[in-house]
């Protein structure tokens, strides 16, 4: 009697935590629309929205809006202000991806649709109505479903946060429910918790995005039915490997996969003006830089005489970043070492690769953050205890990217590969050489951006972590140093000017591995295996 | 002389302010009254951009449109087009695509009825409530006929309409427009159309224009005067395809 009281309370929770995230997903959408739309059609917005959101959907996003979250909690009453700031750090979280499916859908679109537009006359409500919002659309579900697990990572962290020296917790969350029983020695609860979690994340998978997704790809494949169970675990593989690609395809490769034809339609209106910029760009770029130079130079040296505290705490951030930095690739390496395995068993050598698959994508849908508490309390005791927890959270933020971006990419290995195999009899050593460690390359690439990201944006909630915003008893689970670590900590104590420093070292960090490492890995691959 | 419809004075188009750039370089020709016109030329002669700006849709660097007489520069319902891709949107079904080309200003009743009028005019009123892709080629392009006669256009210009199509459907649609224009199915009375299939441009022309490469100009315009339907058999039809040949690959 007492279980079933509990599972109702515990449901009820997890609606609560639903609610916010159905809110934040359907102001996400209307984002999405408005900003991706805009980038696509606007080359001047294409410009500075890219850029923009491609670093924020590689930060950890929840370090950034201190002061918004500051004001939703003043402004507005009570409970009313913290959902409002629940809310919108999960919009931070599920926007960005939803934005670039919109740009992609709309750059994509055949010219000869806007030249319909043209011809016909419509006007602007029509173009969106008619042609823009249903262009999209396929998209936009498709990276809901993307969003909607990157939102759940967040929900949990999202339900308890702090600002300055206090705490906040929303009163009905599944986050805080569970952070709850798992600290208060309640395990037996915690566990049913996880369980109706889960419930909810699969009823959510086929009631709620099965049905969107049917709707919105009626129009574009005639006879889909057959392989309904495939479509399912490809669409949240496809979504991680869209994701992966899109960061990597400048605006310009977007064109060359447009027709030819399509191509040179754009190109008799807007070549001119490309050719121009990009000869002024050129030279025009260089001065810029050294000029941007010495003016940073100097400004760096005057902010440091007037605050001497800057060069301390770049120094701090240098420190942790190079702490994070460790971490997050070891874990990357030890990803590695498992998924690879993994992922030439699924598939060169199972015969159930769906049925692992579906395994996986409900393992998958458990949120480490929510796991993080029980993580805390069973290395609690233990040698580096702290560090093992990081690495746990780390470990799991990342190796599903891997497996099913691998997955999502060999669907579309030609039929030949396989036959090759059998034709020459490939086993051990001979098909790890000419097969395994060559053909999954393209997936394991753009696996490894994703899951560095996520890696990245895990560090905050996997380096340090407190339960004062719940509990009485406060909990700690802190790395000895960590950028996650120096974010929340300087976030927490309100010293501002050093999160942001330690956020910008993140971000030109971030950018340079991206610029240095994988743009240049991934094309590399996607050379040699076109 | 029968009256001059749709005009073309002396339209340049290029992408970059040499000369050398130019695509269309000084292009001047006229589609009349009754009259069926193939433009013809080598792929990736600029083409199908010359029929854009006849239809309004890309402004030419220099030179202009006229249609009766006066300026156009800019889409109009008297004109219509009909795309080599069909260009028909996945999302709206065969009916809502047909519908698209009639004024927004009419109601939805009257658009649906007139819309299914038209699709069975091309025969396709059975799949007037599938989605496109649920179509053959053949059938998809007859949507778009349908799309772009609907609103009663006087010019019909064509980008390629049959080259996406293999030979049988192609062969069977050219068969069905031919009959169309000819018996005065429908409200239009001027075509132009874009082709590099020199037999086809034989088989429907009243007029053929033979354009040159890089840039695009005014080759050579020659008369038809054959009877329709036309007879790919026949001597006459085999000397003409011959001689437009000829007009094509000559310096």
């Amino acid at each position: 009697m007492e279980i079933i009281a509990f599972i109702a309370l515990i449901t009820l929770d997890t609606a609560a935590s639903w609610l916010r995230m159905f809110a934040a997903l359907f102001f996400s959408i209307l984002i999405s629309i408005g900003v991706g739309i805009t980038a696509a059609v606007s080359k001047r917005a294409e410009k500075i929205i890219l850029p923009v959101i491609d670093i924020f959907q590689t930060l950890p996003i929840l370090a950034f809006f201190p002061f918004v979250i500051y004001i939703f909690v003043f402004l507005l009453p009570g409970y009313i202000g913290i959902n409002a700031a629940v809310i919108f750090l999960i919009i931070t979280s599920m926007a960005w991806n939803i934005i670039f499916g919109v740009y992609e859908a709309i750059k994509v679109l055949p010219a000869e649709f806007l030249e319909l537009a043209d011809l016909y006359g419509l006007g602007f409500w029509s173009r969106l109505r008619k042609i823009f919002v249903p262009a999209a659309m396929p998209r936009v579900v498709e990276q809901s479903v993307l969003s909607w697990s990157i939102g759940l990572f967040y929900l949990v962290t999202s339900e308890i946060f702090s600002i300055g020296n206090s705490n906040y917790a929303v009163k009905y969350g599944i986050g805080v429910a569970l952070a709850q029983l798992a600290f208060s020695g309640n395990y037996l609860h915690y566990f049913i918790g996880i369980l109706v979690f889960i419930g909810f994340v699969i009823a959510t998978r086929f009631l709620f995005f099965r049905p969107l997704e049917k709707h919105f790809t009626r129009y574009n494949t005639v006879s889909e039915e057959p392989k309904r169970h495939f479509v399912i675990h490809f669409g949240i593989a496809k979504a991680f490997n869209y994701l992966a690609r899109l960061r990597h395809s400048p605006p310009t490769r977007l064109a060359s996969r447009v027709s030819k034809r399509n191509a040179a339609a754009r190109a008799a209106i807007k070549k001119k003006t490309i050719k121009e910029e990009r000869i002024q760009f050129a030279g025009a770029k260089r001065a810029g830089l050294g000029i941007a130079v010495i003016i940073l130079a100097f400004l760096a040296a005057f902010v440091i005489s007037k605050y001497p505290n800057i060069a301390v705490y770049e120094y701090e951030s240098l420190i942790s970043l190079a702490a994070s930095f460790a971490r997050v690739w070891i874990a990357f390496a030890v990803i590695l070492a498992v998924a690879f395995p993994v992922c030439v068993y699924l598939v060169f050598i199972s015969r159930h690769r769906n049925s692992y698959l579906l395994l996986f994508q409900i393992i998958a849908s458990i949120p480490a953050t929510i796991l993080l508490p029980i993580i805390v309390i069973a290395l609690r005791g233990y040698a580096f205890h702290s560090e093992l927890t990081a690495f746990v959270i780390f470990f799991l933020s990342g190796i599903w990217y891997i497996i099913f971006s691998v997955i999502a990419s060999s669907a579309s290995m030609p039929n030949e590969v396989f036959e090759v195999k059998k034709l020459f009899g490939l086993k051990g050593r001979r098909a790890w050489k000419y097969l395994y460690s060559k053909a999954m390359l393209p997936g394991l690439v753009t696996g490894a951006v994703t899951a560095i990201a996520a890696e990245w944006n895990a560090s905050i909630v996997a380096e340090y972590f407190t339960t004062t915003g719940i509990s009485g008893t406060n909990v700690v689970s802190s790395v000895s140093v960590g950028i996650g670590k120096l974010l929340d900590t300087s976030l927490g104590s309100g010293n501002m000017l050093l999160m942001m420093i330690a956020l910008v070292n993140l971000t030109i960090m971030i950018i340079i591995v991206n610029t240095f490492l994988w743009k240049r890995l991934y094309r590399k691959v996607s050379n040699v295996y076109k | 002389m029968r009256d001059v419809v749709l005009s073309a004075r002396n339209i340049v188009f290029s992408f970059g302010d040499s000369p050398e750039q130019r695509i269309i370089d000084g292009v001047s020709f006229d589609a009349r009254k009754n009259e069926f016109v193939s433009l013809i030329g080598p792929s990736g002669c600029g083409k199908s951009t010359l029929l854009r700006i006849l239809a309004g849709l890309i402004d030419p660097v220099s030179g202009e449109v006229l249609y009766n007489g006066k300026r156009l520069d800019k889409p109009t319902s008297e004109l219509s087009f009909v795309f080599q891709d069909f260009a028909l949107l996945p999302w709206l079904t065969n009916i809502e695509n047909v519908e698209m080309g009639l004024d927004p200003k009419i109601g939805d009743e009257e658009k649906r009825s007139r819309a299914l009028a038209t699709l069975k005019k091309m025969g396709l009123e059975n799949v007037a409530d599938y989605y496109p892709n649920a179509l053959s080629g053949g059938m998809k392009q007859r949507v778009g006929i349908a799309r772009a006669i609907i609103s009663n256009p006087h010019v019909l210009l064509m980008d390629e309409p049959f080259s996406s199509l293999d030979e049988l459907t192609a062969n069977a649609l050219r068969g069905d427009v031919v009959y169309m224009l000819r018996n005065k199915d429908i409200s239009v009375n001027s075509v132009i159309m874009v082709t590099h299939n020199v037999e086809e441009a034989v088989e429907m022309s009243d007029r053929i224009i033979v354009l040159t490469n890089k840039p695009t100009k005014v080759k050579q315009e020659i008369k038809l005067g054959m009877k329709y339907p036309r007879n790919r058999h026949d001597k006459e039809f085999i000397n003409m395809v011959d001689r437009i040949y000829e007009a094509l690959t000559r310096k």
